[in-house]
């Protein structure tokens, strides 16, 4: 198992498209738009709260988009071809879900260390683990839900697929459009995604603020049921095909 | 051409078979793709099967490796189930459906593949016998069809199975290319390992397997060695020049079953070719020519899968 995740972040490291979509676009975001919208007074504050929604996007859009590669890899009998090997279902499904989190950290890190160096956020040491650390917790329903798009999606669909999701987890769930800003029908709304509570819960963390049970709650119920999904979809999928 | 093909009789339980495989059944919808296989099949044994699409082959390959259930009936793999043969390293696999992202080296895949089982060859070990060693650090998706399908049974053969499965190993080769694989293949069944291959190329099957088994519609309609098989679409044929001939009388001749007549060439189709030459000689002293064949597995193999359900 080891062997299968080591190979799958050699194919990752080899593809600069796929580091220059989930890497890139996040630190332009967050210099364009601490440019335009972190002035004045509550400039300080405007940059942090940019640095971890920007961080968020980029972690969700990597992880939901490794579903992508699941589609395609099962298009071409990738999975079948595992089968035919002693690696159960649950070491490909946690293998998986292990490449996910391991493709959102470049965005996680990369965004901080910008926001750290360009930008000038000052958090002490422990905040920003503390930081970061809520943010790479708060991806792992996304690692689910793009595993899960990647067992239904064929290679066609996919990138929809991925994109759809993955806009309105973050425009709902206020990752792109602040939180704040959300008319409060929505704001309704995001409550209910993981999305939401995912940058909410890593501002706290930076702000000091204590751990908000609804959101804990939220982030594990998606990982639950989109972990249950993916389980049902993958027996499925080894029945078929 | 009516004839009741002889099936064996389904084995009992065979004590230390490789592959063992009783009153398999399986249905999609309503069309039953297995309707009661029985195979038994011996280490060491080379097995070719054959069949037309829809006969039922990849069905049958996919159960026996544990890729999808059966309806009912039993398979063993050395005693164990499939899945367990599997895991235990006992089996190697190249598929059809099977495929290999085209981002990967063939070291890589070969290498990955081989650390998921209990006792593999090494890299460099299996890369020679497929006879890729030169592409090893080359991508997938960059090499041509013959050289990717000795990838895939690089991939087969690195966990040192004692049975290899492949499924049209040599489809989409080019000449060269499959005796290139089939000289790979031959090397490596020396060492005593059991082979069974699903095929469309009869020729393959002749040259490469100690028996054939045929399948038609989802049973096994023969089973045996190459010169069972073929003699199970019956004797032989007798073809010479005489002029004059009539289809009627020659058919009438003693160990002939059927007569053509095409122009002053006659075709005749034997259950006993001696007697029937030595009636044709007398009926016609002046039959030139003349030429005493068997059947190749192609005609068995067209007999044998296109005869009407009895």
């Amino acid at each position: 198992m080891g062997a299968l995740l080591l190979a799958e972040v050699r194919r990752l490291l080899r593809s600069p498209r796929f580091l220059i979509f989930t890497v890139g676009f996040p630190v332009v975001y967050l210099i364009v738009f601490t440019g335009i919208f972190a002035t004045g007074p509550d400039a300080a504050a405007a940059t942090a709260v940019l640095m971890i929604n920007m961080a968020a996007f980029g972690a969700i859009s990597a992880s939901i988009s490794t579903g992508g590669r699941v589609a395609v890899e099962r298009s071409i009998g990738w999975n079948r071809q595992l089968r035919l090997t002693p690696l159960p279902a649950w070491g490909y499904v946690a293998t998986k879900a292990a490449v996910a989190m391991l493709v959102a950290l470049p965005a996680l890190l990369l965004v901080f260390a910008v926001a750290r160096v360009v930008e000038g956020v000052h958090l002490d040491a422990l905040t920003w683990v503390r930081v970061f650390l809520a943010a790479w917790i708060g991806v792992l329903p996304f690692a689910a839900i793009g595993l899960l798009l990647g067992l239904v999606a064929t290679p066609d669909s996919a990138q929809g697929m991925s994109t759809v999701t993955m806009l309105v987890f973050s425009l709902l769930g206020g990752v792109l459009i602040p939180a704040q800003v959300l008319p409060s029908g929505m704001l309704t709304v995001a409550h209910l995604l993981p999305s939401y509570w995912l940058t909410a819960i890593a501002q706290g963390q930076a702000s000091g603020a204590a751990l908000p049970i609804e959101g804990v709650a939220v982030v594990l119920g998606w990982l639950l049921v989109a972990g249950a999904a993916v389980a049902v979809r993958y027996r499925r999928d080894a029945l078929r095909v | 051409m009516t004839r009741s093909t002889p099936v064996q009789p389904p084995t009992a339980v065979t004590v230390g078979a490789a592959v063992s495989i009783r009153g398999l059944h399986r249905s999609y919808g309503g069309v039953r793709a297995v309707d009661g296989v029985d195979l038994a099949i011996d280490p060491g044994e080379v097995v070719a099967l054959l069949g037309p699409n829809g006969a039922g082959k990849s069905t049958t390959i996919d159960i026996l490796l544990g890729l999808s259930r059966a309806d009912s009936g039993d398979v063993r793999l050395f005693g164990r189930t499939p899945r367990q043969a599997v895991v235990d390293g006992l089996v190697g696999a190249m598929l059809q459906s099977g495929g290999i992202p085209d981002d990967v080296t063939v070291a890589e895949v070969v290498r990955l593949t081989g650390a998921l089982f209990p006792k593999p060859l090494s890299v460099a070990e299996a890369l020679l016998r497929a006879g890729v060693s030169d592409v090893a650090g080359r991508r997938y998706g960059r090499l041509s069809g013959g050289q990717k399908q000795r990838v895939r049974f690089a991939a087969a053969l690195v966990c040192d199975p004692d049975l290899l499965v492949l499924d049209e190993p040599t489809v989409a080769m080019d000449v060269q290319a499959r005796r290139e694989f089939w000289t790979a293949m031959r090397s490596y069944t020396r060492a005593g390992r059991t082979v069974l291959f699903a095929t469309h190329y009869l020729a393959e099957a002749e040259e490469y397997a100690d028996r054939v088994v045929l399948l038609r519609k989802g049973r096994v309609v023969a089973d045996g060695s190459v010169a069972h098989v073929r003699a199970l679409a019956s004797g032989r044929v007798v073809s010479a020049t005489a002029p004059g001939a009539v289809p009627a009388a020659l058919a009438a001749l003693p160990g002939v079953t059927q007569a053509h007549v095409d122009g002053p060439r006659v075709r005749l189709e034997c259950s006993d070719s001696d007697a029937a030459l030595r009636a044709l000689i007398s009926a016609y002293p002046q039959a030139c020519d003349i030429e005493v064949s068997a059947h190749g597995l192609e005609d068995a193999f067209v007999a044998l899968t296109t005869s009407e359900e009895n």
